[in-house]
């Protein structure tokens, strides 16, 4: 029984392993551009996002100060320095629109620029005077497969993380400190192994910041509210926020503001004129988030909500998911859905497919659909519709180009897309993108922070940063209250041919800037 | 309040599931009909079979037909194989650990499937059936896979009701579980038999998987029954009382079909439908209580163990062996984060040790007092969610809308909020002790699980427990002692746990540990010797219930961020019970090493290839094989085997001077009462559709010594337990002109009433002191507040408890005995130790259910002057069923005969031997069946005259 339960909660790593995957990219078009799930080969599969994990619920209920130096800044304002040296004191003041204060040149990769001055000293856990120590949390996919839940090669965080800090500290480090990093191989369900992670980095390593997800909610705040340690790249909710003690900053948007804006995407482009009738499901993880944030959102758009339902059966039961949703099922029939709105429950698609229901379908998880529908020889079953990043374009931006240059030339491992990778080699395209963004964004902040780094002062570096430049993400800011850091999302289509009749996303909008 | 709607097409969906959930029902039925075990594995092995149908279909392009005969045939093979390979080795194990081997079974299936190669489909393909569309008659949409099911299910139940009831083989599965020996007369041994009904089991899995499969539609991700679908199987056997397949499947359609209501009628309430399940669990559990009054089923894990050879007994370091044992196992704990100084190893060590602890709690409840629980992660969680509530002040909301209000509770340190939370656990656990009263084995373990899946469905999204999010927290390091430091913390978990091994050591040793494992052993037994079975399993769901949730308080402190959805789930409340059946659930130190193997292993070495495998399945399955008893069994053994060779060493010491007692009975005697003892009058007993004794009237005056004849089935027995309380009869009881018809048998025996029972099991798993000790307790109650809080006065009643059991075996001369237990005890001097008890409770009226039965019959005369000392020193009278005629003859004032529950004839002995009644009914007329023991006993009672020491010889 418990090995059934294990494979069902490593689905969600198994659909990103299956193609799956929220994208990252560049600047383009909406038109002539590959499929989401074309471009899967590019993304970072390592996000927690992905795969509808309980974490990638967001925060959108506004800012939650985490200390005291952050707490309750003016807005428009970056906390005020407590001391002369404070490098806060020499960061500008954040504006009222972030994306105004955006650098036109920013730094390159791994080149930050010190912001403050001041005489360099172990200001806190994981830091002194010529280092700053960091880990990073890593899927131990070689227990997966001892295991039979997954047969995945891929390669090394650590040796990512290695190549792209032994870039860093040539460059002069982060403020003139040298980058030590760390990993801890964990498993991507239940919490014991993450539990000994948070354990391993924060009392056995006494390292600085995590950079990275444990996947699962208790793990990531055993790092920020019971060991008080920083996180970047880990998805958080307004709760979380709330009880975090550290800073915490996500590369994704939260998922709650993410459905916020799927709504208004939506309206905008027109696609919810007409829906008719609306189902809203979710599995119980997201149920607070869909009534709270959904829910509302779509009866502002006018919306007509005939029928609300959560799946409270663990995924793993099967049989008993599928008595359920036969019950469902017949709700919706009976209440005339035309149209059903989807948080959660990885197995809801595979139901609506199999009772036969013709509806259309809205949901923020691209990851699920992809696994659902991908090579479903059934095209054109549901109008789904779907929010992602802006590698749907298929190409990254410079910024992921050049880390991805950084470690083939100091690791001298080529990273070749996934889909290049021979079936018995090592897929290191993977890790590096994951890595990527969020070691830039932590050297960034870090770097933003000066030569005083504390909690507090990285948390004043986040509210004061605005506009950020990060792999991968086309727009992207840290500001107050918003420590999420994309700003770009694209509306997405379901095509059914795409991908030569495998079927996958593509964009049914401009790249959208949620900043503006 | 909604508009509450049930559409046809609502019924017929639940009534299709439930047809599903209720043929699954049958396989578990049967297996508990045959064998008695819980199967676990019945969704695993159809399962198997289901995978293989849609490879073979969609991957192979074989016809339907013949792939489906292939795959149901490979259920039945496959459940073949394992129980000729995994069964039948633990046929004589306790009942609960091959339910852990069923576990083992279903892992191996699950491997065993994932091993197939992968079914080449697409994702519109469907899973394979015999029958496709789609049709609505009566307004009610109705598909192939379905019509098939309609048709399929009430068929093979019928089939298989049918060849239960008509067929000889049928019979004799039926007969199997109730009455293996019985089951052996139809010329079938029970291993064949469960072998059949595993086979069987296995094609009813193989066909209910194919159809759920047929239904779900998806010809991949097929996966063994979940919690949630394993418990409403159970529950549909349990409501169906385990015993009847219409009932079982009746009610698995109505549990289909509640569910479909409830979520179509409340489709946000989550866990809705599991709280209902539970309440309806609870509810047959009480039904089941009220029609198995006083079984016997029970589980008991004590590994066999041998008393300590007496010439090395003598040493110091041998009698204390057990407490070196777990000093060095402590010992060794105390180093270890000496030695692995990182925080990260330290943190699961500790759980190691809180694994150990809530097994300890498993212990008590399943070892020492026989009751199965698997939901005791529940438990740990509800004392977890609790200390975490009220650390953080939560509120508290009672009652329902506007009459509710709110309990605005304290913010309190953890050190105070821990056991606080633990009392509460336990307050909980009395709860569900008290609903299970009398019921033990398969209806509690099934009342547990369902209080697991509660738990992760229902209670902890409670807002006291959740505080409204996902993930708890409990901040461990507030206040003046700060627990913070992953060592301090692992010190603290270590020192809980020693106090709470020296608490429940000592709990072990007091009355109150004897009696739980007298009720373990033979609880009607227990009951004749004063003690109150439903009184010692509520104390012991007590006790269960307090260390679970305080292990499950310091889980939540070792864990800090507590996820509701990863942390104390149905799965841990199996490993628990996994880590008590390895370790040995009957000692203080299997949980330890229980805990070592499953939760340490893996810590230890989370890379390890070999782990994984010794830890789950496979490994399970083989431990269990070759060491039902546990880990606890291996050391014990060895522990033995060194002492045998040591002991050989050794000069054989002298045996101790026999000690002369001439009286134990301490009561002042009283002036016999004017009129009779015991009176029972127009006593009847009807089981079922039998009546067992009919109007029967009796009576036995002051000292008087009354027999009771008849034949086999005549209703002597039965008679006699009516009187003692232990079957539900109607008619007036008086014991010394105080009715007792409406008390229960513990308490009619601490009015006076003794009791002998013909088969004399007493309790294999206690010594001969400690039943003599048992019995005492009538005399000298030890108190439980008094072991608990080791308490002066609870040392003295215990030594006052053994001063009186010893004196009691001296006067028997049973002394060489004290130490042995009854289970290596012969017939015969289990009778002599039966009859100690009696002198222990100081009764006032001895029933004695044939007391010379399996003695052997030159022994047989040793027994009536026996007995007639123990009446003298007791100064009691005597109600005794006997077939040895001239004993009974010489030893009655006067004799009733039964026949067909019916007294036929009443008077002095001569009398009823001449009745021509009694001699057409029972005597006969050979004169040489009535004198075949030899001369009668001597009509007064001669001087005491205690046994040799040898044990009294059973008859062959």
């Amino acid at each position: 029984m418990t090995k059934l339960l294990t494979l069902c909660a490593v689905l969600g790593l198994l659909m990103t392993a299956c193609g799956g995957g929220d994208s990252d990219g560049g600047d383009g078009a909406a038109t002539e551009v590959p499929s989401a799930t074309q471009a899967a080969e590019l993304p970072d599969p390592e996000d927690a996002d992905a795969a509808g994990q309980p974490g990638s619920e967001g925060a959108g209920d506004g800012p939650q100060p985490t200390d005291d130096t952050a707490a309750d800044p003016a807005p428009g304002t970056s906390p005020s320095p407590e001391t002369p040296d404070d490098p806060a004191a020499a960061q500008p003041e954040t504006p009222d629109d972030p994306a105004a204060a955006r650098p036109e040149t920013p730094d390159p990769i791994f080149q930050p620029t010190c912001r403050g001055e001041g005489e360099l000293s172990a200001t806190a856990s994981g830091v002194t005077a010529d280092t700053i120590k960091i880990g990073a949390p890593q899927v131990d996919y070689e227990e997966l497969g001892n295991r039979g839940l997954a047969q995945i090669n891929r390669g090394s965080f650590e040796v990512v993380l290695q190549a792209l800090a032994e870039e860093l500290n040539e460059n002069g480090g982060i403020c003139g400190r040298m980058v030590e990093s760390v990993t801890f191989d964990f498993l991507p369900f239940g919490t014991d192994t993450s539990l000994a992670g948070c354990v391993y980095f924060t009392e056995d390593e006494n390292v600085f910041a995590v950079v990275g997800d444990f996947r699962v909610p208790a793990g990531n705040l055993c790092i920020t509210e019971t060991y008080s340690t920083a996180l970047f790249g880990a998805p958080f909710t307004a709760e979380d926020l709330a009880r975090a003690n550290a800073p915490w900053v996500n590369l994704r948007i939260a998922s709650d503001r993410l459905l916020d804006v799927f709504v208004t995407a939506l309206d905008r482009g027109g696609q919810l004129a007409g829906v008719g009738d609306v189902a809203v499901h979710s599995d119980t993880l997201r149920q607070e988030t869909v009534d709270n944030v959904l829910v509302p959102a779509l009866e502002a758009a006018g919306v007509n909500i005939v029928q609300r339902t959560v799946l409270d059966v663990p995924a793993g039961d099967t049989q008993a998911v599928a008595s359920v949703w036969r019950t469902f099922l017949e709700i919706y029939r009976s209440a005339g859905v035309d149209a059903v709105f989807l948080e959660g429950d990885p197995l809801a698609i595979g139901q609506l497919m199999q009772g036969g229901l013709d509806v259309d379908l809205f949901t923020t998880d691209i990851d699920l659909v992809s696994f659902a529908l991908r090579d479903s020889g059934d095209p054109g079953y549901f109008d789904v519709y779907s929010l992602g990043g802006p590698i749907v374009t298929g190409e990254y931006n410079q910024r992921m180009e050049d880390c991805i240059d950084v470690f083939e030339r100091r690791s001298g491992i080529e990273a070749v897309p996934s889909s290049e990778v021979p079936e018995d080699g090592t897929d290191w395209h993977v890790p590096v993108v994951g890595i990527c963004p969020r070691f830039d964004l932590f050297v960034q902040v870090a770097a933003a922070a000066g030569p005083n780094l504390t909690n507090e002062t990285l948390q004043a570096a986040i509210d004061g940063f605005g506009s950020i430049e990060l792999p991968g993400e086309t727009f992207a800011s840290l500001g107050p209250g918003k420590y999420d850091a994309r700003d770009g999302v694209v509306l997405l289509r379901w095509d059914p041919e795409a991908e030569d009749g495998a079927g996958g996303f593509v964009a049914a909008s401009e790249l959208i800037d949620t900043a503006d | 309040m909604p508009d509450i709607t049930l559409t046809n097409q609502i019924v017929y969906i639940g009534a299709i599931d439930g047809l599903l959930i209720g043929f699954l029902a049958l396989g578990v039925v049967l297996i508990y009909r045959a064998s008695g075990v819980i199967n676990f594995a019945v969704g695993a092995i159809g399962v198997l079979s289901a995978s293989l149908l849609a490879l073979l279909v969609l991957s192979y392009g074989w016809p339907f037909w013949l792939a489906a005969v292939v795959s149901v045939a490979t259920g039945g093979l496959v459940a073949a194989a394992l129980e000729l390979t995994v069964i039948t080795r633990l046929f004589r194990a306790p009942r609960v650990i091959l339910l852990v081997a069923t576990i083992g079974i279903a892992q191996l299936c699950e491997l065993l499937q994932v091993a197939l190669p992968d079914v080449e489909t697409t994702i519109s393909d469907r899973y394979p059936v015999a029958l496709s569309g789609q049709w609505e008659p009566f307004g009610i949409r109705v598909r192939g896979a379905e019509l098939i099911v309609l048709i399929a299910v009430p068929v093979l139940t019928a089939a298989l009701t049918l060849y239960l009831q008509r067929t000889a083989q049928g019979r004799a599965v039926r007969a199997a579980a109730s009455n293996p020996d019985l089951a052996r007369l139809t010329a079938i041994s029970p291993k064949t038999i469960s072998t059949i009904t595993w086979i069987i089991a296995g094609l009813l899995s193989a066909v209910a998987l194919i159809l759920v499969a047929g239904i779900n539609g998806q010809p991949t991700g097929l996966r063994a029954l979940g919690p949630a679908t394993l418990v409403q199987v159970l529950a549909a056997a349990l409501i169906g009382r385990l015993r009847s397949f219409p009932a079982a499947l009746a009610s698995g359609m109505a549990l289909g079909v509640l569910r479909s209501f409830l979520v179509f009628n409340w489709p946000t309430k989550a866990g809705l439908y599991d709280a209902a399940l539970f309440l309806i669990v609870i509810a047959a559990t009480l039904a089941a209580s009220r029609r198995t009054a006083g079984t016997d089923e029970s589980f008991s894990f004590v590994p066999t163990t041998r008393p300590l050879p007496s010439a090395a007994a003598r040493l110091w370091w041998v009698r204390h062996s057990s407490r070196i044992g777990i000093g060095l196992l402590v010992a060794a704990a105390a180093i270890l984060p000496l030695w692995l100084t990182q925080a990260s190893r330290q943190i699961l060590f500790s759980e190691v040790l809180l694994f150990a602890l809530v097994g300890l709690s498993l212990v008590v409840l399943s070892g020492w007092t026989g009751q199965v629980s698997l939901g005791q992660a529940a438990l740990a969680g509800i004392g977890g969610l609790t200390a975490a509530a009220l650390v953080a002040g939560r509120d508290i909301g009672i009652g329902i809308s506007e009459a509710s209000f709110t309990l605005a509770l304290p913010e309190l340190h953890f050190l105070v909020a821990a056991p606080v939370a633990a009392a509460a656990t336990g307050a909980v656990a009395v709860i569900i002790g008290l609903a299970a009263l009398r019921v033990r084995g398969f209806h509690l373990a099934i009342a547990t699980l369902a209080l697991a899946l509660l738990g992760q469905q229902f209670l902890w999204r409670r807002p006291f427990l959740s505080g409204g999010s996902h993930t708890v927290s409990l901040p461990r390091a507030t206040g003046p002692v700060d627990l913070s430091g992953q060592r301090t913390y692992y010190y603290f978990v270590l020192i809980v746990l020693v106090a709470v091994i020296v608490l429940l050591t000592r709990m072990r040793a007091t009355g109150v540990g004897r009696r739980w494992l007298a009720v373990r052993d033979n609880s009607t037994a227990a009951s004749a010797y004063t003690i109150s079975p439903s009184r010692a399993g509520v104390q012991a769901f007590a006790v269960s219930g307090t260390i679970a949730g305080l292990a499950g308080a310091l889980m939540a402190g070792l864990y800090v961020s507590i996820g509701l959805t990863e942390r104390f789930q149905l799965e841990d409340s199996i490993n628990v019970v996994a880590v008590a059946v390895i370790g040995g659930a009957g000692t203080v130190v299997g949980p330890i090493l229980g805990a070592l193997w499953i939760v340490g292993l893996p810590a230890v070495w989370p890379s390890s290839t070999l782990v994984p495998l010794l830890t789950s399945s496979i490994g399970l399955l083989v431990l269990l094989m070759y060491f039902p008893g546990g880990f606890a069994q291996v050391v014990l053994t060895g522990r033995d085997r060194f002492l045998d060779w040591y002991a050989a060493r050794l000069p054989e010491p002298e045996p101790p001077p026999r000690r002369e007692v001439s009286s134990v009975v301490t009561r002042t005697p009283a002036p016999p009462p004017a009129g009779p003892v015991l009176l029972a009058q127009e006593v009847t007993v009807v089981f079922g559709g039998l009546v067992a004794v009919n109007n029967a009237s009796i009576e036995v005056g002051a000292g008087e010594v009354v027999g009771l004849i008849g034949t086999n089935g005549a209703g002597k027995s039965t008679l006699m337990n009516a009187i003692g309380g232990y079957v539900p009869s109607t008619g007036r009881v008086d014991l010394e002109q105080r009715p007792i018809e409406r008390l229960a048998a513990d308490r009619r025996a601490a009015l006076g009433l003794g009791r002998a029972f013909q088969e004399s099991r007493l309790f294999p798993d206690l010594t001969v002191l400690e039943t003599l000790s048992v019995a005492a307790e009538s005399r000298h109650r030890t108190s439980f507040t008094a072991a608990v809080a080791h308490l002066p006065s609870g040392y003295r009643r215990d030594r006052a408890q053994r001063a009186r059991a010893q004196d009691i075996a001296d006067f028997l001369g049973l002394g060489a005995y004290a130490d042995r237990f009854a289970s290596e005890l012969s017939t015969g001097t289990r009778r002599i130790v039966e009859l100690g008890c009696l002198l222990a409770l100081e009764s006032r009226v001895l029933c004695l259910d044939e007391p010379t039965g399996g003695v052997a019959q030159r022994e047989v005369e040793a027994f009536a002057p026996l007995l007639l000392a123990i009446r003298e020193q007791l100064g009691a009278a005597m109600l005794v069923i006997e077939h040895d005629m001239p004993m009974i003859m010489g030893i009655s004032d006067r004799i009733y005969c039964l026949e067909a529950g019916s007294v036929i004839a009443e008077g002095a002995p001569e009398e009823v031997r001449s009745d021509p009644s009694v001699i057409a009914s029972y005597l006969g007329t050979d004169e040489r069946a009535i004198h075949r023991s030899g001369a009668a006993a001597p009509a007064g009672p001669p001087p005491a005259q205690p046994p040799s020491d040898d044990p009294v010889e059973e008859e062959t």
